[in-house]
């Protein structure tokens, strides 16, 4: 009988436990719940920020729940299955459709509104609209260039980065490198395989440049299964000629020339590489046969979940937060997180112009340039499902298991069907 | 002849020996692995062994998987998760061995046959019933949807059955209650299968995944296994020196309750496989 | 007579009391989800609202994973890959160990100890040990290749490398449960039938075929079908180490249906995947009891 006693002391023990964290968190009455992305090392950079705000209102206390990438949306929407949400959420604004018709956003106050539109760049404030309202506070805006090793460029004789598909694709050959054996070392141009954006965003700024279409206007069918489509997704599979490489991992290694890749890099790249991050140029993107460049913009924002609408504290948070110059400050807390944390573009006016000391570099111009020809992705009902599909056939295109041809056409019957159940 | 079969025998220890090498190998590299300073990790030719051990790692994988959080959590699952099974498994086991009534039959088909049901067919509708219930992050949809396993009642019922019915009616005629019998007779001389049983369940639990991965998102619930896969994000770098200290945080300590109770593992495997 | 009947009574009662909890359980937990999820495999439902507002859609979903869909066949492909080669390589490694080991008495404990102590390691951990191990820069693997001069490999991320690696793994993680488990088996054997096969002369490879084999097939039977189930609902390691990929190498039914209900929430369409896969488990199961029976183990389990 003392046995059984001893046995439930201990269980009772590890309960109280494991309850009184529970506990601590809901013990404040006006604790704010963020939802987000960020990597380890980003959320431990946001606690200062938010400490900032704690301590100018010792109320309210600021807990981020980080949650990877890979599961985010799934999260989100499974946390609301269950009723049990943060109060904010740092969404993919991809997802905004998805999210505002499931019931997910809280309609922002009409004075937030207001502030939204005003402050905030133009194709941000696109970003996080739908049926007419911004649902939330714009935070990074990214499009892609054409990121390059100066370094493997001299050794490979080249003099500067390409300006044409012809230029891209002949210093891309030359930059790949064989061994004896006849295996690659060095890739002249790579993409992230396995990863969605990685694989999707630089193919839809292939499509886009050339002249081509993701999907119709009215969002009901495919389009990119065209002559310019066509010609873009081979020149995309002759540009990539291995998928033993990443634009990540392997560039950072020095092992790969080029890639097509988002303003986020520099501090990523540069934190990882020490001094051979002098290396890093940026540049525009490369012109397509017809002449065209375009940039596949994509955007991040805060939303508040529905549960939490009633809650003036979480809006006066979120506006300090986004919008707010502290301490004399000519930066929102939230842009000197994206500028010097993130390595991210922001996307309020204010920011834009005090950091220009960051946001006019060499690095970043071709960036800042950038969002001028840059195009939003479609924002879709099933975007994360369209977007995975299109990403899956691609890679299978460069795993050299389907012809470009085939690939296209797939995708395409797979992308319809998934477009008849929405729209 | 004698020769022949001394060699034979030193190969087969080599052979057992190799393998013996090759299963504590991914262990031993882990451990290393774990006290490497993140440009020994990507060294080439490759570092064996830390310059300097970086202990720091730990401490640095201990607060930002906020490891001890996970492990009470984990401890408290698999540990009331067991004890649900035990005790529920035992008294139907008991029921279902030695008592006659209208509808035992039904009822051990009826368990019996949910062992033959797969944890992924049930687990939409399971789901959508623990958040009818409202227990969606909540220890409680963690736990009870695991109550009842029919590998236990079966179990159970197998080791209840040799249970000598004379006993249990002379403790009868001295006038116990049914409760006393089951608590104080059969629960004793059932014991090795309710070890055994423990021992699985626990084990289970610990190892758990899918489950805990669907029903959990706030941190303070995590289990261990969640904890990990919460910061492991293939598809950008990875810490590796600091992902080989948190998995070394979670084998560690299995690692040594196995080592100690050793005996106890190795019988209830070993019970299973004759009894199943 | 009275008391008799009052102590069935009383009997029946107490029978009913202690397996109420248990009945509840069983109920709410096992049989009303089974029906459940068959239930809404005939529609489509994404679970933000009450299943009562789900749109009923007839065989839509069976007919579109079995006929229309490019992945569902090919997951079920990609399971049964990873069945058949972790089954075959756990059950054939862990018996010759197994063997081995019982007729070794200097190392038994020690090995014993050590070939099990994957076992009980969480699988999450031990799977991202595995990817760092078959890291293609900076992985144990390739640097051992190196040491014999073979040309680095790409492993996970092959298209063909990837399944064999995480079946490696596999094999790796469980092997020593049932070894201990054919230990088990072996240990019941009475050691007088090899004596006396000794005495007439017979070799160990023929005393392994004619006496360990067909005495130890009650526990094959119980390895083959526990090791198959468990197998056909492979999902931790594969979505830890591949996340199905490369391309679709390694989608496996249970992580496809993952990703059907809880990524697109079209939870009628994941049913419907694990209906069928539910059918595939009963079937390989049925099949292997009747193939074993029919190898006559009766004589033996009697």
């Amino acid at each position: 009988m003392m046995k059984v006693k001893g046995y439930l002391v201990v269980i009772v023990l590890l309960l109280s436990l494991g309850l009184s964290n529970v506990a601590a968190l809901g013990a404040s009455p006006k604790t704010i719940t963020i939802m987000a992305h960020w990597s380890q090392t980003q959320q431990e950079k946001v606690i200062p920020i938010l400490q900032e705000y704690e301590r100018l209102n010792p109320d309210v206390k600021i807990v981020v729940q980080g949650v990877p990438m890979k599961e985010f949306l799934k999260k989100i929407l499974v946390s609301r299955l269950g009723g049990d949400t943060p109060d904010i959420y740092h969404i993919y604004n991809l997802w905004m459709p998805q999210l505002v018709e499931n019931g997910v956003t809280a309609t922002p106050p009409k004075n937030i509104q207001a502030l939204i539109k005003k402050s905030f760049t133009l194709s941000a404030v696109q970003g996080v609209t739908q049926r007419g309202i911004p649902w939330g506070f714009p935070t990074e805006i990214n499009d892609y260039m054409l990121v390059y090793n100066k370094k493997l460029f001299a050794e490979a004789g080249i003099s500067g980065p390409p300006k044409t598909w012809t230029e891209l694709l002949a210093d891309a050959k030359k930059l790949t490198k064989k061994d004896a054996s006849g295996n690659i070392v060095q890739a002249g141009f790579a993409v992230r395989p396995g990863d969605i954006s990685g694989v999707f965003h630089p193919w839809m700024s292939l499509l886009w440049s050339n002249g081509g279409e993701f999907l119709s206007k009215d969002l009901k069918k495919a389009a990119f299964n065209s002559k310019k489509g066509l010609e873009a997704t081979e020149f995309f599979a002759d540009l990539v000629t291995s998928t033993q490489f990443s634009s990540v991992d392997d560039f950072i290694a020095g092992k790969v020339g080029m890639i097509i890749f988002a303003p986020w890099g520099r501090l990523y790249f540069q934190d990882r590489m020490g001094g051979n991050f002098n290396d890093v140029a940026t540049a525009a993107l490369p012109a397509s046969p017809t002449g065209g460049r375009v940039s596949v913009a994509y955007s991040w924002s805060y939303v508040v979940d529905k549960n939490s609408e009633k809650r003036p504290e979480v809006w006066q948070f979120l506006e300090w937060l986004s919008t707010k110059m502290a301490g004399g400050s000519a930066t929102s807390p939230m842009g000197h997180y994206l500028v010097d944390i993130l390595g991210a573009i922001p996307s309020l006016e204010k920011d834009i112009a005090s950091r220009s000391d960051i946001l006019g570099n060499n690095y970043n111009k071709p960036f800042i340039e950038g969002l001028k020809y840059a195009r939003t992705e479609p924002q879709l009902l099933p975007a994360e499902e369209v977007r995975v599909e299109m990403a899956k056939q691609l890679e299978a295109m460069l795993y050299k298991q389907k012809s470009a041809k085939q690939a296209l056409a797939d995708a395409e019957n797979k992308i319809n069907e998934i477009l008849a159940d929405y729209y | 002849m004698r020769m022949r079969s001394f060699f034979e025998e030193r190969a087969v220890d080599l052979v057992l020996l190799v393998l013996g090498v090759v299963i504590v190998g991914p262990f031993i590299w882990m451990a290393l692995s774990s006290l490497k300073t993140a440009q020994e990790i990507a060294a080439q030719p490759l570092v064996w062994l830390p310059h300097i051990p970086q202990w720091a790692n730990f401490s640095y994988a201990i607060s930002k998987l906020n490891f001890g959080q996970l492990f009470v959590n984990s401890l408290l699952v698999s540990t009331v998760n067991a004890t649900a099974v035990v005790l529920t498994s035992a008294l139907s086991g008991y029921a279902l061995a030695k008592f006659v009534f209208p509808g035992r039959g039904l009822i051990f088909i009826l368990a019996l046959s949910t062992m033959m049901v797969p944890f992924f067919i049930k687990l939409i509708p399971v789901y959508y019933i623990v958040k009818t219930l409202g227990w969606v992050n909540s220890y409680l949809g963690l736990m009870v949807p695991h109550f009842v396993t029919g590998f236990g009642i079966f179990l159970m019922r197998q080791a209840a059955i040799s249970v000598p019915d004379s006993l249990l009616d002379a403790a009868r005629i001295d006038g116990c209650s049914e409760f006393r019998i089951f608590w104080q007779i059969v629960l004793p001389l059932v014991k090795p299968s309710l070890a055994t049983l423990a021992v699985f369940s626990f084990m289970y639990h610990w190892d758990d995944f899918l489950w805990p991965m669907i029903i959990i998102s706030k941190e303070s619930l995590m289990t261990i296994p969640i904890g990990l896969n919460r910061l492991w994000n293939p598809s950008s770098i990875i810490d590796y020196n600091l992902m080989m200290a948190g998995a070394t945080l979670a084998v560690i300590p299995v690692l040594i309750v196995f080592i100690m109770a050793q005996k106890y593992f190795v019988k209830g495997v070993m019970m299973s496989g004759i009894k199943g | 007579m009275r008391l008799n009947l009052n102590l069935r009574a009383s009997k029946t009662l107490h029978a009913y009391i202690f397996l109420t909890p248990v009945i509840i359980f069983l109920v709410v937990f096992t049989v009303v989800p089974l029906l459940f999820g068959i239930y809404i495999s005939f529609f489509r439902w994404n679970m933000l609202v009450p299943p009562s507002q789900a749109k009923f859609i007839g065989l839509e979903n069976f007919r579109y994973i079995l006929l229309q869909d490019e992945r569902f066949i090919p997951s079920l492909l990609s399971t049964f890959y990873f069945t058949i080669g972790d089954v075959i390589l756990t059950a054939v490694i862990a018996l010759l160990a197994a063997v081995a080991l019982n007729s070794n008495r200097r190392f038994r404990v020690f090995l014993r100890t050590i070939y099990f102590s994957p076992v009980i390691t969480p699988l999450v951990a031990v799977s991202i040990v595995w990817s760092y191990i078959y890291h293609p820069n900076y992985g144990l693997l390739n640097e051992l290749l190196s040491w014999v001069k073979l040309p680095p490999q790409q492993w996970l991320t092959s298209i063909t490398a990837a399944m064999p690696s995480v079946i490696a793994m596999s094999v790796w993680k469980r092997l020593g449960y049932y070894m201990l488990i054919f230990l088990a088996g072996l240990q019941a054997v009475p050691q007088e039938l090899f004596e006396a096969a000794t005495v007439d002369g017979a070799s160990k490879t023929t005393m392994f075929r004619r006496i360990t084999l067909p005495l130890i097939k009650p526990t094959m039977l119980f390895v083959l079908v526990v090791l198959t189930i468990e197998a056909l609902q492979v999902f931790t390691q594969i979505f830890i180490m591949t996340q199905g990929g490369p391309v679709d190498a390694t989608r496996v039914t249970v992580l496809y249906m993952y990703d059907t209900a809880f990524s697109y929430l079209r939870m009628g369409r994941a049913s419907a995947m694990a209906f069928i896969l539910f059918i595939i488990v009963l079937i390989v199961t049925f099949v292997q009891v009747r193939l074993m029976r029919e190898g006559g183990m009766n004589t033996y389990t009697n």
